[in-house]
Protein backbone atom coordinates (compact mmCIF):
# COMPACT_ATOMS: atom_id res chain seq x y z
CA UNK A 1 0.00 0.00 0.00
CA UNK A 2 1.22 3.47 -0.84
CA UNK A 3 1.92 5.75 2.04
CA UNK A 4 1.65 9.48 1.74
CA UNK A 5 3.98 12.07 3.10
CA UNK A 6 3.35 15.73 3.72
CA UNK A 7 6.01 18.14 2.54
CA UNK A 8 6.29 19.71 5.96
CA UNK A 9 5.71 17.79 9.16
CA UNK A 10 2.86 19.17 11.29
CA UNK A 11 5.20 19.26 14.28
CA UNK A 12 7.43 21.64 12.33
CA UNK A 13 4.46 23.86 11.56
CA UNK A 14 3.29 23.93 15.17
CA UNK A 15 6.81 24.67 16.37
CA UNK A 16 7.00 27.52 13.86
CA UNK A 17 3.71 28.98 15.05
CA UNK A 18 4.91 28.91 18.65
CA UNK A 19 8.39 30.26 17.93
CA UNK A 20 7.14 33.02 15.61
CA UNK A 21 4.76 34.04 18.38
CA UNK A 22 7.59 34.24 20.86
CA UNK A 23 9.62 36.22 18.33
CA UNK A 24 6.79 38.70 17.94
CA UNK A 25 6.58 39.17 21.68
CA UNK A 26 10.35 39.43 21.96
CA UNK A 27 10.81 42.38 19.68
CA UNK A 28 8.73 44.96 17.86
CA UNK A 29 11.56 46.13 15.59
CA UNK A 30 10.39 46.76 12.06
CA UNK A 31 13.28 44.95 10.34
CA UNK A 32 12.50 41.87 12.43
CA UNK A 33 8.85 42.03 11.38
CA UNK A 34 9.94 42.16 7.73
CA UNK A 35 12.17 39.10 8.15
CA UNK A 36 9.35 37.12 9.77
CA UNK A 37 6.71 38.10 7.21
CA UNK A 38 8.93 37.30 4.25
CA UNK A 39 10.15 34.09 5.87
CA UNK A 40 6.59 32.88 6.33
CA UNK A 41 5.61 33.93 2.80
CA UNK A 42 8.59 32.05 1.39
CA UNK A 43 7.55 28.94 3.31
CA UNK A 44 3.98 28.88 2.00
CA UNK A 45 5.27 29.58 -1.51
CA UNK A 46 7.55 26.53 -1.23
CA UNK A 47 4.58 24.49 -0.01
CA UNK A 48 2.65 25.39 -3.16
CA UNK A 49 0.54 28.39 -2.19
CA UNK A 50 2.09 31.29 -4.15
CA UNK A 51 -1.34 32.83 -4.72
CA UNK A 52 -2.15 33.01 -1.05
CA UNK A 53 1.34 34.40 -0.41
CA UNK A 54 0.70 37.15 -2.95
CA UNK A 55 -2.57 38.08 -1.21
CA UNK A 56 -0.84 38.32 2.15
CA UNK A 57 1.97 40.38 0.64
CA UNK A 58 -0.51 42.85 -0.85
CA UNK A 59 -2.39 43.09 2.45
CA UNK A 60 0.86 43.69 4.30
CA UNK A 61 1.87 46.57 2.05
CA UNK A 62 -1.60 48.14 2.14
CA UNK A 63 -1.59 48.03 5.96
CA UNK A 64 1.92 49.42 6.04
CA UNK A 65 1.00 52.20 3.60
CA UNK A 66 -2.06 53.25 5.60
CA UNK A 67 -0.04 53.20 8.80
CA UNK A 68 2.70 55.37 7.31
CA UNK A 69 0.63 57.79 5.23
CA UNK A 70 -2.80 58.16 6.75
CA UNK A 71 -2.63 57.70 10.52
CA UNK A 72 -0.64 60.88 11.30
CA UNK A 73 -3.65 62.85 10.00
CA UNK A 74 -6.28 61.13 12.12
CA UNK A 75 -7.36 61.28 15.72
CA UNK A 76 -10.08 60.14 18.11
CA UNK A 77 -12.24 57.15 17.41
CA UNK A 78 -11.29 56.74 13.74
CA UNK A 79 -7.67 56.65 14.75
CA UNK A 80 -8.27 53.93 17.35
CA UNK A 81 -10.13 51.79 14.86
CA UNK A 82 -7.72 52.23 11.97
CA UNK A 83 -4.69 51.83 14.19
CA UNK A 84 -6.14 48.59 15.57
CA UNK A 85 -6.68 47.29 12.06
CA UNK A 86 -3.40 48.27 10.48
CA UNK A 87 -0.95 48.01 13.38
CA UNK A 88 -2.18 45.34 15.83
CA UNK A 89 -3.33 42.99 13.11
CA UNK A 90 -0.24 43.61 11.00
CA UNK A 91 2.04 42.75 13.90
CA UNK A 92 0.44 39.32 14.01
CA UNK A 93 0.38 38.78 10.26
CA UNK A 94 3.09 36.07 10.40
CA UNK A 95 0.88 34.10 12.80
CA UNK A 96 -2.15 34.53 10.55
CA UNK A 97 -0.11 33.30 7.60
CA UNK A 98 1.09 30.24 9.50
CA UNK A 99 -2.34 29.60 10.99
CA UNK A 100 -4.03 29.64 7.60
CA UNK A 101 -1.27 27.43 6.21
CA UNK A 102 -1.77 24.86 8.96
CA UNK A 103 -5.55 24.88 8.56
CA UNK A 104 -5.56 24.54 4.76
CA UNK A 105 -2.58 22.29 4.16
CA UNK A 106 -2.90 19.73 6.94
CA UNK A 107 -5.18 16.75 6.49
CA UNK A 108 -7.15 15.59 9.49
CA UNK A 109 -5.60 12.12 9.30
CA UNK A 110 -2.15 13.67 9.52
CA UNK A 111 -3.26 15.77 12.47
CA UNK A 112 -4.57 12.70 14.29
CA UNK A 113 -1.42 10.70 13.50
CA UNK A 114 0.75 13.46 14.98
CA UNK A 115 -1.45 13.63 18.08
CA UNK A 116 -1.05 9.89 18.61
CA UNK A 117 2.69 10.27 18.20
CA UNK A 118 2.76 13.04 20.80
CA UNK A 119 1.01 10.57 23.18
CA UNK A 120 -1.92 12.84 24.03
CA UNK A 121 -4.88 11.13 25.76
CA UNK A 122 -7.83 10.08 23.62
CA UNK A 123 -10.05 12.53 25.50
CA UNK A 124 -8.00 15.34 24.02
CA UNK A 125 -7.22 13.89 20.57
CA UNK A 126 -10.78 13.35 19.38
CA UNK A 127 -12.25 16.79 20.24
CA UNK A 128 -9.15 18.59 18.96
CA UNK A 129 -9.19 16.79 15.62
CA UNK A 130 -12.92 17.45 15.27
CA UNK A 131 -12.41 21.15 16.05
CA UNK A 132 -9.71 21.20 13.41
CA UNK A 133 -12.03 19.61 10.88
CA UNK A 134 -15.11 21.64 11.81
CA UNK A 135 -13.88 25.24 11.39
CA UNK A 136 -14.23 25.37 7.59
CA UNK A 137 -17.63 23.71 7.93
CA UNK A 138 -18.91 26.45 10.25
CA UNK A 139 -18.10 28.99 7.56
CA UNK A 140 -20.00 27.01 4.93
CA UNK A 141 -22.97 26.56 7.26
CA UNK A 142 -22.94 30.28 8.03
CA UNK A 143 -23.09 31.16 4.33
CA UNK A 144 -26.02 28.80 3.79
CA UNK A 145 -27.85 30.13 6.82
CA UNK A 146 -27.42 33.70 5.66
CA UNK A 147 -28.66 32.76 2.19
CA UNK A 148 -31.73 31.07 3.66
CA UNK A 149 -32.45 34.06 5.89
CA UNK A 150 -32.19 36.46 2.96
CA UNK A 151 -34.47 34.32 0.85
CA UNK A 152 -37.17 34.35 3.52
CA UNK A 153 -36.58 37.98 4.50
CA UNK A 154 -35.60 37.25 8.11
CA UNK A 155 -33.55 39.83 9.98
CA UNK A 156 -30.47 39.03 11.98
CA UNK A 157 -31.19 38.15 15.61
CA UNK A 158 -29.61 35.91 18.20
CA UNK A 159 -32.30 33.27 17.88
CA UNK A 160 -32.30 33.23 14.10
CA UNK A 161 -28.56 32.63 14.05
CA UNK A 162 -27.98 30.34 17.02
CA UNK A 163 -30.85 27.93 16.41
CA UNK A 164 -29.90 26.94 12.86
CA UNK A 165 -26.22 26.88 13.80
CA UNK A 166 -26.88 24.57 16.74
CA UNK A 167 -29.25 22.44 14.66
CA UNK A 168 -26.63 21.95 11.97
CA UNK A 169 -23.97 21.36 14.63
CA UNK A 170 -26.05 18.57 16.19
CA UNK A 171 -26.61 16.93 12.81
CA UNK A 172 -23.01 17.27 11.78
CA UNK A 173 -21.74 15.87 15.06
CA UNK A 174 -23.91 12.80 14.52
CA UNK A 175 -22.69 12.33 10.97
CA UNK A 176 -19.09 12.86 11.98
CA UNK A 177 -19.25 10.34 14.80
CA UNK A 178 -20.85 7.78 12.49
CA UNK A 179 -18.06 8.35 9.98
CA UNK A 180 -15.39 8.23 12.66
CA UNK A 181 -16.72 5.02 14.20
CA UNK A 182 -16.77 3.39 10.77
CA UNK A 183 -13.06 4.10 10.58
CA UNK A 184 -12.45 2.52 13.97
CA UNK A 185 -11.91 5.60 16.08
CA UNK A 186 -13.18 3.71 19.14
CA UNK A 187 -10.62 0.94 18.75
CA UNK A 188 -8.67 0.93 22.03
CA UNK A 189 -5.54 -0.56 20.45
CA UNK A 190 -2.69 1.15 18.65
CA UNK A 191 -3.89 2.95 15.53
CA UNK A 192 -2.14 2.72 12.20
CA UNK A 193 -2.05 5.61 9.76
CA UNK A 194 -1.82 5.99 6.01
CA UNK A 195 0.03 9.24 6.48
CA UNK A 196 3.60 8.67 7.59
CA UNK A 197 4.66 11.18 10.19
CA UNK A 198 8.39 11.74 9.94
CA UNK A 199 10.83 14.56 9.37
CA UNK A 200 12.11 15.17 5.84
CA UNK A 201 14.99 17.36 4.75
CA UNK A 202 12.57 20.30 4.42
CA UNK A 203 11.78 20.01 8.12
CA UNK A 204 15.41 19.81 9.17
CA UNK A 205 16.15 22.91 7.07
CA UNK A 206 13.32 24.84 8.75
CA UNK A 207 14.41 23.77 12.24
CA UNK A 208 18.01 24.80 11.58
CA UNK A 209 17.04 28.17 10.08
CA UNK A 210 14.66 28.88 12.97
CA UNK A 211 17.37 27.95 15.43
CA UNK A 212 19.88 30.28 13.82
CA UNK A 213 17.30 33.05 13.70
CA UNK A 214 16.42 32.54 17.36
CA UNK A 215 20.04 32.61 18.48
CA UNK A 216 20.83 35.71 16.44
CA UNK A 217 17.64 37.47 17.61
CA UNK A 218 18.51 36.76 21.25
CA UNK A 219 22.06 37.91 20.64
CA UNK A 220 20.95 41.16 18.97
CA UNK A 221 18.43 41.71 21.74
CA UNK A 222 21.15 41.16 24.30
CA UNK A 223 23.45 43.68 22.60
CA UNK A 224 20.51 46.06 22.46
CA UNK A 225 20.19 46.55 18.72
CA UNK A 226 16.74 45.04 18.24
CA UNK B 1 -13.02 -0.80 29.17
CA UNK B 2 -15.65 -2.67 27.20
CA UNK B 3 -15.99 -1.82 23.58
CA UNK B 4 -19.50 -0.47 23.95
CA UNK B 5 -18.63 2.19 26.53
CA UNK B 6 -15.64 3.13 24.43
CA UNK B 7 -17.86 3.60 21.37
CA UNK B 8 -20.18 5.83 23.38
CA UNK B 9 -17.26 7.79 24.75
CA UNK B 10 -15.85 8.35 21.26
CA UNK B 11 -19.24 9.48 20.02
CA UNK B 12 -19.54 11.98 22.86
CA UNK B 13 -16.05 13.27 22.23
CA UNK B 14 -16.83 13.91 18.56
CA UNK B 15 -19.92 15.93 19.53
CA UNK B 16 -17.84 17.76 22.12
CA UNK B 17 -15.37 18.79 19.44
CA UNK B 18 -18.12 20.28 17.31
CA UNK B 19 -19.56 22.38 20.14
CA UNK B 20 -16.16 23.48 21.43
CA UNK B 21 -15.40 24.72 17.92
CA UNK B 22 -18.72 26.57 17.86
CA UNK B 23 -17.95 28.16 21.23
CA UNK B 24 -14.55 29.20 19.98
CA UNK B 25 -16.09 30.84 16.91
CA UNK B 26 -18.55 32.76 19.10
CA UNK B 27 -15.59 33.93 21.17
CA UNK B 28 -13.65 34.98 18.06
CA UNK B 29 -16.50 36.87 16.42
CA UNK B 30 -17.54 38.78 19.53
CA UNK B 31 -13.93 39.33 20.56
CA UNK B 32 -13.02 40.89 17.22
CA UNK B 33 -16.09 43.13 17.26
CA UNK B 34 -15.40 44.35 20.80
CA UNK B 35 -11.66 44.77 20.62
CA UNK B 36 -11.24 48.29 19.16
CA UNK B 37 -13.68 50.14 21.44
CA UNK B 38 -12.80 50.57 25.13
CA UNK B 39 -16.36 50.41 26.54
CA UNK B 40 -17.23 47.40 24.41
CA UNK B 41 -13.88 45.83 25.24
CA UNK B 42 -14.84 45.78 28.90
CA UNK B 43 -18.22 44.22 28.03
CA UNK B 44 -16.59 41.46 26.02
CA UNK B 45 -16.72 38.64 28.55
CA UNK B 46 -20.34 39.48 29.47
CA UNK B 47 -21.44 39.44 25.83
CA UNK B 48 -19.67 36.16 25.20
CA UNK B 49 -21.30 34.71 28.32
CA UNK B 50 -24.70 35.74 26.96
CA UNK B 51 -24.32 34.38 23.45
CA UNK B 52 -22.36 31.22 24.22
CA UNK B 53 -24.79 29.89 26.87
CA UNK B 54 -26.90 27.76 24.48
CA UNK B 55 -23.71 26.31 22.99
CA UNK B 56 -22.41 25.38 26.44
CA UNK B 57 -25.68 23.79 27.52
CA UNK B 58 -25.73 21.83 24.28
CA UNK B 59 -22.15 20.73 24.92
CA UNK B 60 -23.11 19.39 28.34
CA UNK B 61 -26.23 17.71 26.93
CA UNK B 62 -24.36 16.01 24.10
CA UNK B 63 -21.11 15.19 25.87
CA UNK B 64 -21.82 14.51 29.56
CA UNK B 65 -18.27 13.68 30.60
CA UNK B 66 -15.10 15.16 32.07
CA UNK B 67 -12.61 16.74 29.69
CA UNK B 68 -14.48 18.72 27.03
CA UNK B 69 -15.52 21.50 29.42
CA UNK B 70 -11.92 22.05 30.42
CA UNK B 71 -10.77 22.11 26.79
CA UNK B 72 -13.53 24.60 25.93
CA UNK B 73 -12.47 26.89 28.78
CA UNK B 74 -8.79 26.70 27.90
CA UNK B 75 -8.94 27.09 24.13
CA UNK B 76 -9.77 30.84 23.98
CA UNK B 77 -7.29 31.49 26.79
CA UNK B 78 -4.51 29.74 24.90
CA UNK B 79 -5.45 31.76 21.85
CA UNK B 80 -5.21 35.00 23.82
CA UNK B 81 -1.91 33.85 25.27
CA UNK B 82 -0.55 33.26 21.77
CA UNK B 83 -1.79 36.73 20.86
CA UNK B 84 0.57 38.10 23.47
CA UNK B 85 -1.77 38.51 26.44
CA UNK B 86 -0.24 38.40 29.90
CA UNK B 87 0.02 34.90 31.44
CA UNK B 88 -2.78 35.59 33.98
CA UNK B 89 -5.30 34.64 31.29
CA UNK B 90 -4.10 31.03 31.31
CA UNK B 91 -4.46 30.83 35.09
CA UNK B 92 -8.09 32.00 35.15
CA UNK B 93 -8.80 29.67 32.22
CA UNK B 94 -7.50 26.67 34.16
CA UNK B 95 -9.29 27.64 37.38
CA UNK B 96 -12.60 28.37 35.63
CA UNK B 97 -12.35 25.17 33.59
CA UNK B 98 -11.64 22.94 36.59
CA UNK B 99 -14.36 24.53 38.74
CA UNK B 100 -16.90 24.19 35.93
CA UNK B 101 -15.89 20.53 35.49
CA UNK B 102 -16.27 19.76 39.18
CA UNK B 103 -19.63 21.50 39.56
CA UNK B 104 -21.18 20.01 36.43
CA UNK B 105 -19.65 16.64 37.32
CA UNK B 106 -21.25 16.73 40.78
CA UNK B 107 -24.64 16.51 39.06
CA UNK B 108 -23.34 13.97 36.52
CA UNK B 109 -23.81 16.72 33.87
CA UNK B 110 -27.57 16.13 34.04
CA UNK B 111 -28.56 18.40 36.92
CA UNK B 112 -30.04 21.56 35.46
CA UNK B 113 -29.19 23.93 38.30
CA UNK B 114 -25.66 22.66 38.71
CA UNK B 115 -25.08 22.98 34.97
CA UNK B 116 -26.15 26.62 35.06
CA UNK B 117 -23.92 27.23 38.09
CA UNK B 118 -21.02 25.58 36.29
CA UNK B 119 -21.61 27.88 33.33
CA UNK B 120 -21.40 30.88 35.63
CA UNK B 121 -17.93 29.78 36.71
CA UNK B 122 -17.00 28.68 33.22
CA UNK B 123 -17.77 32.10 31.75
CA UNK B 124 -15.20 33.73 34.03
CA UNK B 125 -12.46 32.04 31.99
CA UNK B 126 -11.68 35.24 30.07
CA UNK B 127 -11.39 37.33 33.21
CA UNK B 128 -7.62 36.84 33.15
CA UNK B 129 -7.43 38.92 29.98
CA UNK B 130 -8.73 41.89 31.95
CA UNK B 131 -7.40 41.31 35.46
CA UNK B 132 -3.97 42.80 34.65
CA UNK B 133 -5.72 46.15 34.01
CA UNK B 134 -6.00 46.36 37.79
CA UNK B 135 -3.42 44.07 39.34
CA UNK B 136 -0.49 45.05 37.07
CA UNK B 137 -1.73 48.42 35.89
CA UNK B 138 1.50 50.05 34.67
CA UNK B 139 2.83 46.95 32.99
CA UNK B 140 -0.50 46.27 31.30
CA UNK B 141 -0.80 49.69 29.67
CA UNK B 142 2.85 49.76 28.58
CA UNK B 143 2.38 46.30 27.09
CA UNK B 144 -0.90 47.12 25.33
CA UNK B 145 0.64 50.22 23.81
CA UNK B 146 3.59 48.25 22.57
CA UNK B 147 1.34 45.61 21.05
CA UNK B 148 0.08 48.23 18.65
CA UNK B 149 -3.12 49.55 20.23
CA UNK B 150 -3.30 53.32 19.94
CA UNK B 151 -2.39 55.63 22.81
CA UNK B 152 -5.94 56.95 22.57
CA UNK B 153 -7.32 53.50 23.34
CA UNK B 154 -5.01 53.09 26.32
CA UNK B 155 -5.84 56.51 27.78
CA UNK B 156 -9.59 56.00 27.44
CA UNK B 157 -9.30 52.54 28.94
CA UNK B 158 -7.22 53.84 31.84
CA UNK B 159 -9.71 56.61 32.55
CA UNK B 160 -12.60 54.15 32.39
CA UNK B 161 -11.29 51.58 34.83
CA UNK B 162 -11.42 52.49 38.50
CA UNK B 163 -11.40 49.39 40.71
CA UNK B 164 -15.20 49.09 41.00
CA UNK B 165 -15.37 48.38 37.27
CA UNK B 166 -13.66 45.05 37.96
CA UNK B 167 -16.43 44.02 40.37
CA UNK B 168 -19.02 45.31 37.93
CA UNK B 169 -17.44 43.24 35.19
CA UNK B 170 -17.50 40.04 37.24
CA UNK B 171 -21.08 40.70 38.35
CA UNK B 172 -22.07 41.57 34.79
CA UNK B 173 -20.59 38.34 33.46
CA UNK B 174 -22.44 36.32 36.11
CA UNK B 175 -25.70 38.10 35.33
CA UNK B 176 -25.35 37.71 31.58
CA UNK B 177 -24.36 34.07 31.98
CA UNK B 178 -27.60 33.49 33.90
CA UNK B 179 -29.68 35.39 31.34
CA UNK B 180 -27.94 33.45 28.60
CA UNK B 181 -28.87 30.16 30.29
CA UNK B 182 -32.51 31.23 30.58
CA UNK B 183 -32.58 32.15 26.89
CA UNK B 184 -30.80 28.91 26.07
CA UNK B 185 -33.31 26.82 28.01
CA UNK B 186 -36.18 28.59 26.26
CA UNK B 187 -34.55 28.04 22.92
CA UNK B 188 -34.18 24.35 23.70
CA UNK B 189 -37.84 24.06 24.69
CA UNK B 190 -39.06 25.91 21.65
CA UNK B 191 -36.92 24.28 18.99
CA UNK B 192 -34.86 21.30 20.07
CA UNK B 193 -37.05 19.30 22.43
CA UNK B 194 -39.85 19.38 19.89
CA UNK B 195 -37.48 17.99 17.31
CA UNK B 196 -36.32 15.36 19.80
CA UNK B 197 -32.73 16.51 19.75
CA UNK B 198 -32.06 17.05 23.44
Amino acid sequence: MDTREAKFDLRTKLMLLLVVNLFLLLSHAFIFELVLVFGCLLLITIDGQPKSALHFLTAFFIMLGIDQLATPHMNGFAFTLVSFLVVSLRKFLPCFILGKWILTKTEVSEFVAVMWKLRLPQTAIIPLSVIFRYFPTIKEEWISIRAAMKMRGIHVSLEHIMVPLLMSAVNISEELSAAALCRGLDNPGVHTSLVQVKFGYHDYAVWVITGVLAVSALFLKGVGIL
Amino acid sequence: MSNKTNTKKSKNLVSAGVFIALYFVVFLVIGCCCMPLPPLYLCMSSLIALVAAPVYLMLLAKAPMHGPVFIAAMLPCLFLLLQGNIWVVAVTGIVAGILAEIIAGAGKFRNNKLNVLSYVFFSQNLLGGFLPIWIMRDYYFADTLERGMSADFCNTLEAMTPIWVLYLMIAGTVLFALIGCVIGKRMFKKHFEKAGMV
